[in-house]
């Protein structure tokens, strides 16, 4: 029997350009392959992780605070998923990052 | 926030002629330049800045719109345009769907803010499907004024 989890994570999103179309397209991208569900909450704006739109919703600058929750069947590597999704939100990127 | 706080009304485009991506693009930043928002020496390098943030990845996000952009010196505040295409254009867009509707725009070099802003309100405009259906049978400039400035779509 699988156990069901939640487990959070918070990340100070580190590009210079905030969280624009291409990290919220390659988040999105991840997420999808994940079983569980995947919410990004910025102050009290929340946003399905699954999709890139609803991330540019979360109008999140460089610096700002974000928290990643996945929710569902624990699959033994909730830890690691939620950790390379983090990963995305706090790469620096690049000057032609936009 | 409202897209006509951005889009630059004398660029809209109702019906563009291009059938390519980079032709739409052109299309696009060409009418800018023509509403007198940045010097002609600018223009190829505005255009090829837009073409390569496409090589990157399609900024086709479904549902037939597509929003190329850029950033780029040559302007001081974010401006923006938005074209139709009636016919339609292959943009790579991320459900495979040809584009009829799009919003382009070009921020300045030093403002991630005001561009993160003008994204989340078109995605928010976008959103309702009804507003896309009208764009996209649009019968001209003010339609399209009215639309994208939250006007009703009946």
């Amino acid at each position: 029997m699988t156990a069901k989890s939640s487990l959070r994570r918070s990340v100070v999103v580190a590009n210079p350009n905030g969280l624009h179309m291409r990290p919220a397209t390659r988040f999105a991208q991840q997420a999808r392959v994940l079983p569980q569900r995947v919410t990004v909450t910025h102050g009290d704006r929340r946003a399905d992780g699954k999709s890139s739109l609803d991330l540019l919703m979360l109008i999140a600058m460089p610096g700002a605070e974000l928290w990643v929750e996945l929710e569902g069947d624990d699959t033994g590597e909730t830890a690691e998923a939620i950790r390379a999704l983090c990963d995305i939100l706090a790469a620096p990127g690049d000057d032609n990052d936009h | 926030m409202s897209m006509t706080e951005f889009v630059v009304r004398d660029a809209i485009l109702p019906a563009l002629a291009a059938t390519t991506r980079e032709g739409v693009i052109r299309e696009l930043i060409g009418s800018l330049h023509s509403a007198g928002h940045f010097p002609n020496t600018d223009l190829e390098d505005i255009v090829r800045a837009v073409l390569r943030r496409e090589q990157l990845g399609s900024t086709g996000i479904g549902r037939t719109i597509a929003i190329p952009h850029s950033r780029h010196a040559s302007v001081t505040r974010l401006i923006g345009t938005v074209g139709v295409s009636r016919a339609g254009v292959p943009f790579d867009s991320i459900d495979g769907e040809a584009v009829h509707v799009l919003v382009l725009l070009i921020s300045p070099q030093d403002r991630p803010g005001d561009h993160l802003r003008a994204l989340e309100c078109v995605v928010q405009t976008m959103r309702d499907d009804a507003v896309v259906g009208a764009l996209r049978v649009a019968a001209g400039l003010d339609d399209i004024w009215r639309l994208i400035g939250g006007g009703a779509t009946a």
